[in-house]
């Protein structure tokens, strides 16, 4: 009776994986420190700085391998970001995310299909 | 010609005085206080200022931009320390009138707005020479194109 199989010479999945695992870790930082920039572009475009103080403490903080947090330190930024009663949002925050966004989910694909 | 965001800003007034409890409390027709970005200096309260926060192209191959998404801030604005009353008929008037559309052909002059919903409420504090001001509404997800 013919049969056939596949010998395994290789197995190279669990090196794959850890790769995988790494890259994507490294996109997420890239990404968070990409938006972290993309926010401090957007707000000197938009001529948002007085002092300097909400544009510098723009910063992107890791939580942990995939969790990152980019935001500032001045209590102002949400006036800055969504407008006052006298001024015109400047916002940063949304528009730099609709931005990144893509970009990171993009790269995110990308790791996928080079692991195929 | 209008462009896009054109397009949905007609869309977002339009839709805002169509509402009986929005024009009841912030008049109607041109002289509804419905404003773009920021409102007149003094103009009375309340009112609806909205704006633009984040306008990307849907683009194709070549030259074909085949419309905008943008994220729209609609909010409600009163003298107060309170996020109820008037506000929160406002807000709640704002989300009637903007969530949960599809489809929307021909509905703003120049162009189509294809969808409109919300993406996430809002709500902040502002206090300006002492005196405290509320704003209370949302931001919503639109994609429009010219036709």
């Amino acid at each position: 009776m013919a049969s056939s199989g596949i010998d395994i010479k290789f197995n190279h999945l669990a090196q794959i994986a850890a790769k995988l695992h790494n890259d994507a870790i490294a996109e997420t930082a890239k990404a968070a420190h990409a938006l972290e920039a993309q926010e401090k572009q957007k707000v000197i475009q938009d001529d948002a700085v007085d002092t300097g103080f909400m544009v510098n403490s723009i910063q992107a903080q890791q939580v942990d391998k995939f969790n990152w947090i980019v935001g500032n330190g001045a209590e102002y930024s949400p006036h800055v970001n969504y407008g006052t009663i006298h001024q015109p949002a400047r916002n940063f925050v949304e528009y730099s995310v609709a931005i990144i966004g893509p970009q990171y989910i993009a790269a995110m694909n990308r790791l996928v299909e080079k692991s195929r | 010609m209008a462009d896009e965001l054109d397009v949905m800003a007609t869309f977002i007034v339009d839709r805002l005085k169509a509402s009986g409890a929005i024009t009841a409390l912030v008049g109607s027709g041109v002289n509804a206080r419905i404003y773009q970005d920021v409102a007149p200096q003094g103009a009375t309260f309340p009112y609806i200022v909205f704006s633009s926060l984040a306008p990307n192209d849907v683009s194709a191959v070549g030259a074909v931009r085949i419309a905008t998404r943008d994220q729209w801030l609609v909010k409600a604005v009163v003298q107060s320390q309170s996020f109820g009353g008037n506000l929160t008929t406002l807000a709640d008037a704002i989300n009637t009138q903007l969530h949960g559309d599809s489809g929307l052909s021909g509905v703003a002059s120049g162009g189509n707005v294809i969808h409109s919903y919300r993406a996430r409420p809002f709500r902040l504090s502002e206090i300006n020479n002492g005196i405290a001001y509320r704003w209370k509404g949302a931001i919503f997800n639109m994609m429009a194109q010219v036709t």
